[in-house]
């Protein structure tokens, strides 16, 4: 195989370790190890790329904590390349750091401080790496000389029991579990014996899990650091999640950014009067605590604070995927309207080329929209996938929709089925919609007084799967002029309502949808699931979960099923509203045999009594695949 | 057609379990080495004596007690499409255990933890999510002692070292 080849192959195993896919990054790089070893017999000259793989190979044994292999590997390749640092030094880290055996990690190091004693020795191009095993070294001697006074060593190299599932799962596996657990069960974790607490303490994966509370005191944050810089640097942990809300601890912030921990997701809330000591920690471009960011998740009850502390903050979050902004105003204001003073322009622009998601709320009626539109100018976000915009004006978000993205999601709420329109046909921004596949529309967006023009038709969204309708009061005219836009890719549609909101969305004796006629405009329309089904080719989703259903829409619904022309199939069916009984359900089964087929249906009683002969029978029969009681409902 | 086929899965004890290839595909790490040994749908159909190939896959971490129940699981979810691990958000994390899951991984623990590492290994996402929240949920609300009752550990720690703990754990507490 030629040498080009080879290293594609090992690029391969390489990325399928870092997208976590271990297994197989093992499978590839054993393979491609034998062929490495050929190459090197037949010229018996050693390759580079032979440590590469050895390397990349052996840190995927050790994540799935398969150290036996991982050992013979290195001791292989060592009898081949005796005195090579980087293999010495994965052998330190080996026994340092996951498969705990101080004497033996003390012996890789004195071997390695042996080596550096030798002439020349700084112009190794591994001098580096001998500064790294020589500062954990050092504190390894210090730390066996206290143990040893203190006489604690006896447990450090003892087998752990065969029941210990810290040491059969891999880490990865671990950090799953850890995941789900919250932050008492993990520091019962800690307190159950040596073995769990050594592989938690060892591990900067599983540490990441422990979170932070809002209220912290600066003595709390201390014993948090004395318990987790035990075994591993501070600067390899990254806490998933932190709130900062007390800020007038500048302390604290000051202490954290100092420990260089890392963040995943910072939630931070500003006021006018915040601190400039904070503003300038956290706009300082050596705080890796913010450079490194992931997710940042802002709260401020003004815009002011947003513009002068967000903007020069954001300039230096720049792997950002996920930003959220809220503009709570307390619910008393609203009624003495407070004016806001504008706010000088900021300047220039920040692009956030790696976000994905942005979210902006702004909860005053009516809101000032001179003063959110300054922040829309200076952001650009090329790469945006989803939108969430929940305030109730419209033109200061639209600038977002110019920066040339690939919109794949997109939620608003309190806004009018119209303003949805007049987006998508803007001339600047329909093509901008093209890869849209989510839409959603929540709170009270709808207002059933207005009416959208006739013959108004909407613009095709070629991707478009699933449309929501969480709380608005949403007519039928407006779903079936939305639908008119994807009848042949929607997949999945949902309409939510928990609101009284004596919606005419099921009035019997209005007509069915899509019989809109030119010459009663302003008609009101009856939903009709019938329709839904037939002119939705590729419908797989639906829910229908809304307290206003009167017993009568469903009476009439369940009859125009069991007259369905032909046999539908879904895959999920969800349809009841506040008080539906095992009676409604019983006749909703009825109704669809043989008309309609679904395989995972929700439903609203509990599976109990005078119900559960009709589901066996809808189960056995094939009719449907499984039957849930709705959690919520109850 | 060869999405038909059956595929034969050899344990580390060298039991082989013949299964439909959508059952077999349950597992990402079967599915892309098929990809590679079998065409795929709707390409050109091969030759009638390919067909009649016995394809074999060598599962060398995993031994038949385990993979019996792995196939069990894939058998009932195979005509279910899952979500791709990227798209699920934290409400379907914190989802509640599927009910048939549940009891499915009613088993003793270390059957539990070797059914969670062949997930793990054979790449069956749902399956390895499902067991780890069932570990979760082991440790979930249980006090240290509880913990170890569960799990059959012996306490380790002296009664001095525990108090030590203890104030460690101070960053932790609500005040």
């Amino acid at each position: 195989m030629p040498f080009d080849a080879l290293f594609e192959k090992y690029l391969d195993g390489l990325s399928a370790y870092e997208s976590g896919y271990i297994s197989g990054s093992i499978y590839l790089l054993e393979d491609l190890l034998e062929e490495v070893k050929n190459y090197y017999n037949e010229q018996n000259k050693l390759n580079k790329l032979h440590f590469k793989i050895v390397d990349a190979l052996s840190n995927a044994y050790i994540s799935n904590r398969d150290f036996k292999k991982a050992v013979s590997l290195m001791n292989e390749y060592l009898e081949l390349d005796p005195d090579n640092l980087r293999v010495l030094y994965k052998f330190f880290t080996l026994y340092h750091d996951f498969d705990i055996n101080e004497r033996l990690a003390l012996k890789y190091y004195l071997k390695v401080s042996d080596i550096s004693k030798t002439d020349n020795f700084e112009s190794n191009v591994d001098y580096e790496v001998w500064k790294l095993i020589e500062f954990k070294g050092k504190a390894l001697i210090q730390k066996r000389k206290a143990d040893l006074m203190l006489n604690l060593d006896n447990d450090s190299t003892k087998p752990i029991d065969k029941q210990n599932l810290m040491k059969q799962l891999p880490i990865e596996v671990l950090k799953k579990i850890f995941d789900q657990s919250d932050n008492r069960s993990l520091v019962n974790i800690l307190r159950v014996c040596k073995g769990w607490r050594n592989t938690v303490l060892e591990s900067p994966l599983l540490i990441s899990s422990y979170a932070l509370k809002s209220y912290i005191t600066l003595e709390q944050l201390k014993s948090y650091y004395r318990l987790f810089d035990q075994k591993v640097l501070l600067s390899d942990i990254v806490i998933e999640k932190l709130s900062l809300e007390g800020l007038d601890e500048v302390k604290i912030l000051k202490s954290l950014i100092k420990s260089t921990i890392q963040v995943k997701q910072l939630c931070l809330s500003f006021e006018d009067d915040t601190n400039k000591e904070f503003i300038n920690l956290v706009t300082n471009p050596n705080a890796i605590l913010i450079t490194n960011l992931l997710e940042l998740k802002i709260s401020s009850d003004s815009c002011q604070p947003i513009i002068e502390f967000v903007v020069p903050l954001l300039q230096n979050t720049k792997n950002l995927r996920k930003l959220e902004i809220f503009i709570l105003y307390p619910f008393y204001d609203e009624e003495e309207e407070v004016d806001e003073d504008e706010i000088d322009d900021p300047k220039g622009t920040i692009v956030l080329d790696k976000l994905e998601k942005f979210t902006i709320s702004y909860t005053k009626r009516n809101p000032d929209g001179v003063n959110i539109s300054k922040i829309s100018k200076v952001l650009v976000m090329p790469n945006l996938k989803q939108i969430l915009v929940d305030m109730s004006l419209v033109e200061p978000f639209l600038p977002y929709f110019k920066t040339p993205t690939k919109l794949r999601s997109l939620s608003i709420a309190r806004h009018h089925i119209n303003t949805f329109f007049s987006i998508v046909t803007h001339p600047d921004l329909s093509q901008k919609f093209r890869y849209l596949e989510n839409l959603e529309f929540g709170d009270r967006a709808f207002n059933y007084t207005r009416s959208i023009p006739i013959g108004f038709n909407p613009p095709i969204l070629p991707s478009l799967k699933r449309i929501l309708f969480h709380n608005t009061n949403v007519n039928a005219m407006e779903i079936d002029v939305l639908l008119n836009s994807c009848r042949s890719t929607l997949e999945e549609l949902v309409i939510q309502n928990d609101l009284n909101n004596s919606n005419n969305l099921y009035n019997i004796h209005y007509p069915a949808m899509g019989t809109r006629r030119n010459d009663r405009p302003n008609e009101p329309l009856r939903f009709d699931f019938n329709y839904i089904l037939k002119s939705l080719p590729k419908l797989k989703n639906f829910t229908l979960t809304d307290r206003n259903i009167p017993e009568k829409f469903f009476t009439k619904m369940f009859m125009d099923i069991a007259l369905l022309d032909r046999p539908y199939h879904l895959d999920y069916l969800e349809i009841f509203n506040q008080v539906c009984t095992e009676q409604v359900t019983i006749l909703m089964l009825l109704s669809m045999r043989d008309k309609l087929f679904v395989k995972h249906l929700m439903i609203a009683p509990k599976i109990s009594g005078t119900l559960k002969p009709f589901i066996e029978l809808a189960i056995s029969s094939g009719q449907i695949g499984k039957i849930e009681t709705a959690k919520y409902h109850q | 057609m060869s999405t038909n086929r059956s595929i034969v899965i050899i344990t580390s004890d060298n039991e082989k379990f013949t299964v439909e290839r959508k059952v077999a595909e349950k597992s990402l790490l079967i599915k892309n080495m098929l990809k590679n040994l079998l065409p795929v749908d709707g390409e050109a159909s091969d030759s009638e004596d390919e067909d009649n190939d016995i394809i074999e896959v060598p599962t060398q971490n995993v031994r038949s007690a385990v993979m019996k129940n792995i196939l069990e699981w894939c058998e009932h979810y195979k005509d279910v499409e899952f979500p791709e691990e990227d798209q699920e958000d934290d409400s379907k994390k914190s989802a509640p255990i599927d009910p048939w899951d549940k009891n499915f991984l009613n088993v003793d623990q270390e059957m539990l933890y070797e059914i969670i590492l062949a997930a793990n290994y054979l790449n069956i996402k749902p399956l390895l999510n499902a067991g780890c929240k069932i570990v979760a949920e082991m440790i979930r609300g249980k006090s240290p002692e509880e913990i170890r009752k569960t799990f059959n550990i012996v306490n380790d720690f002296t009664p001095e070292e525990e108090a030590a703990i203890r104030r460690e754990n101070e960053w932790a507490e609500d005040r």
